[in-house]
């Protein structure tokens, strides 16, 4: 699982990434960001709080033609394509 | 000679240097040093004064403005060849931009009087530098016009396409707030953009992954937003 990249020199510790994780996945360690979670919805919300631009949520932009239905899961699941 | 092979053989492969003659070449490649950047290091601050031209041997740099409210607006991203600066060749004025690298960063420069030596004495360098403004000059008039005629999900999709395309290796990763910067626009917007590209059929977003499953439509989609 990819979890959101740090920047530890930008960290102040403020803790408004802590405040906008949906999924209480970040805590300020030793006063700077860490993520603590499980899992990563990469909803952005961290990136977007961080007043230093310490927190981001960086995308991989592809054209991935094996990915048939471009979920990016392999195709042995059965999942909902709605 | 100062500048490693890899940085000669680099500077060798662009358009500046193709164009030149054996001995002007090897003139240039005299002068000219290299210097390493980690990701985020300043390059260039707006508003100070530096006297050297710039070429991107590995890495991407970005060069940005901050409005008085925080808010960035990247102007350009430079890559491999591509070269940054050019107004220091005509005065001495302070930057109008800053420069910041966005990944590992090897440039490689050369100051501004060794070039007005070697300009005086060749006339094909001269024209090469002329040749840099103008691609400069091609490249910020299509920005102004995708600001102010193209919506905003034709620009989002414009640079998802120029990220998806081989033109950036290494392999760089995008943020919101990164797309936000160059379609100049609020990240939240970006965001909404992102979310109509994906209803309409455009993209698909798996978690940090942007997958364009049809560039075709989406290139369609941007020839007509403006």
């Amino acid at each position: 699982m990819n979890i959101p990249e740090i920047d530890k020199d930008k960290c102040i510790g403020c803790e408004a990434c802590v405040d906008a994780c949906l999924r209480d996945g970040l805590e300020v360690v030793d006063n700077v960001a860490t993520f603590v979670g499980e899992d990563c919805t990469w909803c952005g919300n961290c990136e977007a709080a961080c007043p230093t631009g310490a927190i981001t949520c960086p995308y991989d932009v592809i054209y991935d033609t094996s990915d048939e239905c471009g979920c990016g899961h392999d195709h042995d699941h059965d999942h909902d394509h709605e | 000679m100062i500048i490693s092979n890899n940085t000669v053989d680099s500077l060798l492969k662009t358009h500046f240097f193709a164009s030149l003659d054996d001995d002007s070449v090897k003139k240039l490649l005299a002068c000219f040093r290299e210097q390493n950047y980690s990701k985020g290091d300043v390059v260039l601050r707006e508003g100070e004064k530096n006297q050297d031209l710039f070429f991107v041997i590995i890495g991407i740099a970005k060069s940005y403005k901050v409005s008085p409210d925080g808010k960035e607006q990247i102007l350009s991203l430079f890559r491999s060849g591509d070269a940054f600066n050019m107004t220091m060749i005509i005065d001495s004025n302070p930057q109008v931009y800053t420069v910041e690298a966005m990944s590992p960063l090897t440039l490689a420069y050369i100051s501004r009087s060794d070039l007005y030596e070697l300009m005086n004495q060749n006339g094909k360098i001269y024209e090469a530098i002329l040749r840099l403004f103008a691609d400069q000059i091609r490249y910020l008039v299509t920005l102004v016009e995708d600001l102010s005629f193209r919506s905003v999900m034709g620009r989002v999709a414009k640079i998802l396409m120029m990220y998806m395309s081989d033109l950036y290796t290494p392999h760089m990763r995008i943020t919101q707030r990164d797309i936000a910067a160059m379609a100049g626009t609020a990240r939240e917007v970006v965001s909404r953009a992102l979310r109509a590209l994906e209803d309409d059929g455009y993209i698909v977003i798996d978690h940090s992954r942007i997958n364009i499953t049809d560039p075709e439509a989406l290139q369609e989609l941007i020839d007509y937003s403006a």
